[in-house]
């Protein structure tokens, strides 16, 4: 059987009473352990029977993981340019970087560093810095990821660079998944999320939270074809294809009847894509709602940048500040943000020297943000050591993931096969 | 090819695993005929002196918009991509060469170019004619192409690679994705042959050599020496050992699901390579593997096949948009790979996105479906093992689909209306879902 049906598999047949953790009530229904009259989980019913489970405590590091923490992490997906993300004040850079070299007149200061400063978009960033609550990792990467796209994403998901199967939160979403699986606990927005790929658990993939909705033929009653549909579920077929595809279909029902109450305005445009902004607002809401989400994994793509970097960066970086920023803001007066880590993530930073395209091409080290209680910066970019012209990595990605996973109450270690250092 | 299975079971795997399935008018057609037969023509119809149908594009360049300077244009241009798409899911539907057309959409899967980010339909259309004309053709003349296709010069910096400082996207992914694999060559190998590319731009009518941004420096590439332009990075790379055993698992993975052990690929590439890269020989020994294995392992379909073949059983058409819709949340809308790697990879397939989308689409399409729908007759008669039948299901559907149907037709107010509602949760069925 299949990794990903075995899961599937687990999560259906596995799991002793239901108890009213106020999702997986379809799931719930389908193992006929909830009342038969609950057929549409509203949002309602969901928020107010929710309970939360208690996580293990951390064995290291301060700070001390809240109550009910919750990490978000934002993919930068393509690579993105840490150099020009976070600008060292080195000669070196800009005559590695004739025409894409950012001024330093032009860059955002961060109080008490002379060494560094941030892309002029980056901006809203220092108010994080000024508060205590940024720190920067600066030549972040794991050995030997490569230049590929596919296996430095794979390497930043596993955290390995052999093969491995699983993604770092998945393994942690294994490691602490209470008796009753909860596929809200992990949740990945506009996209699937190798990260959140476990063993036993699983989690919900939501493309676009404004077109997640059940449609049924006009003048028949939904509640009955939704629940054919639900019974088209169970019991599980031997054949693991089948099994995986009847197994979507409660987990499915389950993350519609919360992320309904949770999305912002619909977008009828079958082109437009959901902006990074809007998933963003989603995640707030999803953890406002006290479903026990953990996990939350939104990606804002198009890092790739080969050609015309300058103004595409730009762009990019402002709608990446600009969604982390309103996001904040939400938790904030939700009464959130102290339970909240945010940290983003790019599978490789680019080359120190410029292409002919006024772009960069694959590279190696690159810059993490981490958002949340801490403040400091972190490693170095090392523009005298370049690797192949590469930054050398300065920082083992895992000690980030090792922070976040601290934050989330652990087992640290055990899930990383390592101990890494931690961002204190 | 030694089969165990009925040939009407051959019939449906076929059409599924190299195809978008089958309408109950070509399941009649076809299922009287000699099945060998029936395989030999549909793998390669020319060599039985078939013909080809004509470029589903054929008429693309009067609608796309070229006036960029109109204020209308960025809105005719969508309009226009729209439309080329759905002309593209039409042909794959309705045409009478479905491996030319599923061949076609797996190579868009391989070299992935989104239209989106070239920003030019007219190369776009160029590049979609380029993949039907070799879609099962010689892999080596179709990997020449593609090269210096006006595509592939934007879509992956082609164009803006000089001698004077080159850019290795193409390079990278030339050797990654479009032939060898990672693990099989070296960034040293990455940067050659970014140098021996250098010099090609894309013109008004297509593309050119310009030699005065060429880099002719013999480079060491893949272990061969003097390899210093197109000609030769493309020899050293069809020459490599490692082409046919990944071309083979691609094409392998895509037919006959991922589990296939890399002894058997090694057979296909085998035959791959003893065939000088040609794909019909491929195909045909994929194809005969699939059909002698003796259990039929069933697998994933993608969101394209799911709503062709919910059309083809259903003979309803949809118009543009709804299909734009519905397959943009499936994840899998043609023209917009998310990225250089292709569409999502199955498991994303069955998210929770995707099934939701899956059950409302099915519920658009059965309001749509004609009375006259042998599909809708059945369901509206409660007759399940038909209407597995023509879902393709010949032995029935799985008995908790069977269960769920008879209790919501019986639940239904009339026939009429079970009728439709069962229908739709036949579409949406995990059965309907693997092929």
């Amino acid at each position: 059987m299949s990794e990903l049906s075995r899961r599937r598999f687990l999560y259906l047949s596995g799991g002793a009473a239901a108890t009213a953790t106020g999702v997986g009530v379809w799931a719930a229904l389908l193992r006929g352990e909830s009342e038969k009259g609950i057929l549409v989980p509203s949002s309602t019913t969901l928020s107010a029977t929710s309970t939360t489970t208690t996580t293990a405590t951390a064995t290291t590091a301060p700070p001390v993981p809240p109550q009910n923490p919750v990490v978000v992490i934002v993919q930068m997906a393509g690579g993105n340019d840490g150099l020009n993300t976070l600008v060292p004040l080195d000669g070196k850079y800009h005559s590695a970087r004739p025409t894409i070299g950012l001024p330093d007149s032009n860059l955002i200061p961060l109080a008490g560093r002379t060494d560094f400063g941030l892309h002029p978009a980056l901006a809203p960033l220092s108010d994080f810095w000024d508060n205590e609550m940024l720190r920067i990792v600066a030549g972040s990467g794991i050995p030997k990821q490569g230049r590929s796209h596919f296996a430095a994403t794979d390497a930043w998901h596993s955290g390995y660079t052999d093969k491995e199967e699983t993604g770092w939160i998945g393994r942690w979403l294994d490691a602490t998944e209470g008796t009753t699986p909860n596929p809200l606990r992990g949740i990945a927005l506009g996209g699937g999320a190798p990260i959140l790929t476990g063993k036993t658990s699983i989690s919900t993939v939501i493309n676009s939270p404004s077109n997640f909705r059940l449609a049924t033929p006009p003048g028949t009653d939904s509640e009955s074809v939704v629940l054919a549909f639900l019974n088209t579920a169970s019991p599980l077929a031997s054949d693991p294809a089948l099994a995986a595809a009847q197994s979507a279909i409660p987990n499915s029902l389950d993350a519609i009847g919360v992320i309904d109450s949770a999305k912002s305005e619909v977008d009828p445009d079958p082109y437009a894509e959901e902006s990074f902004t809007s998933l963003l607002e989603t995640a707030a809401e999803l953890i406002n709602m006290n479903l026990d989400t953990r996990v939350i994994v939104v990606s804002i793509s198009g890092f790739d940048t080969h050609s015309d970097q300058l103004g595409r960066h730009q762009n990019l970086l402002e709608d990446f500040v600009t969604g982390v920023s309103n996001f904040w803001n939400r938790i904030e007066s939700n009464g959130h943000a102290d339970r909240v880590l945010l940290m983003s993530t790019s599978e490789f930073g680019r080359r120190v020297a410029e292409n002919g395209s006024s772009g960069t091409d694959h590279g190696a080290a690159s810059v993490q943000f981490l958002i949340g209680s801490g403040k400091g910066l972190y490693g170095d970019f090392d523009l005298g050591n370049l690797v192949d012209g590469d930054l050398p990595i300065t920082i083992d990605t895992r000690s980030t993931y090792a922070t976040a996973l601290d934050w989330l109450g652990g087992p640290t270690d055990e899930i990383l096969g390592d101990s890494y250092s931690r961002l204190l | 090819m030694v089969s165990l299975m009925s040939d009407q079971e051959n019939l449906f795997w076929i059409s599924n695993r190299m195809g978008f399935g089958l309408s109950p008018s070509e399941m009649e057609l076809y299922q009287n005929q000699n099945f060998s037969e029936f395989l030999g023509k549909r793998i390669a119809p020319e060599k039985h002196g078939l013909e080809i149908p004509a470029d589903p594009f054929a008429n693309a360049e009067d609608f796309i918009p070229t006036d960029e300077d109109a204020s209308e244009f960025k809105k005719q241009e969508r309009a226009a991509s729209l439309e080329l798409f759905d002309l593209w899911l039409d042909e794959m539907r309705d045409t009478s060469d479905p491996v030319l057309e599923w061949m076609t959409f797996f190579w868009h899967d391989h070299f992935a170019i989104s239209a989106r980010e070239i920003k030019s339909l007219r190369a776009f259309v160029q590049h979609l004619r380029l993949l039907r004309t070799h879609a099962r053709g010689s892999y080596p003349t179709m990997l020449r192409e593609v090269t210096i296709d006006p595509a592939m010069l934007i879509f992956l910096d082609g164009y803006k690679n000089t001698a004077k400082k080159p850019n290795e996207n193409y390079g990278r992914e030339l050797l990654e994705l479009y032939s060898l694999g990672i693990g099989n060559y070296s960034e040293d190998d990455v940067m050659a042959a970014s140098r021996a590319l250098t010099g090609w731009r894309v013109t008004e009518n297509g593309t050119e050599f310009k030699a005065n941004r060429h880099d002719d420096t013999p480079q060491t590439f893949l272990g061969s020496n003097n390899v210093h332009d197109l000609d030769t990075v493309m020899e050293a790379v069809v020459n490599h050992e490692a082409l046919p055993s990944f071309i083979s698992r691609k094409l392998s993975d895509a037919v006959l699901g991922t589990e296939i052990p890399d002894a058997v690929i090694k057979e296909f590439a085998t035959v791959f390579a003893n065939n000088n890269l040609e794909l019909i020989p491929l195909i045909e020994a994929i194809v005969d593997a699939g059909l002698s294995m003796s259990k039929r392992v069933p697998i994933i379909r993608h969101p394209v096949s799911w709503l062709l073949n919910a059309e083809k059983v259903t003979g309803v058409k949809l118009d543009v948009l709804e299909r734009a819709n519905m397959l943009s949340q499936m994840n899998m809308l043609p023209g917009r790979p998310p990225n250089v790697g292709g569409f999502p990879k199955t498991e994303h397939y069955l998210s929770a996105s995707s099934t939701a989308a899956r059950f409302s689409a099915a519920g658009i399409i059965v309001s749509k479906t004609p009375r006259e729908s042998v599909a809708l007759q059945a369901a509206k008669s409660a007759n399940w093992g038909d209407l597995a039948g023509i879902c393709g299901h010949i032995n029935g559907f799985n008995q908790p689909t069977i269960d769920s149907l008879q209790d919501l037709w019986e639940s239904s107010p009339s026939s009429s209306q079970g009728g439709r509602v069962c229908l739709s949760i036949a579409l949406s069925s995990p059965d309907f879902m693997v092929i």
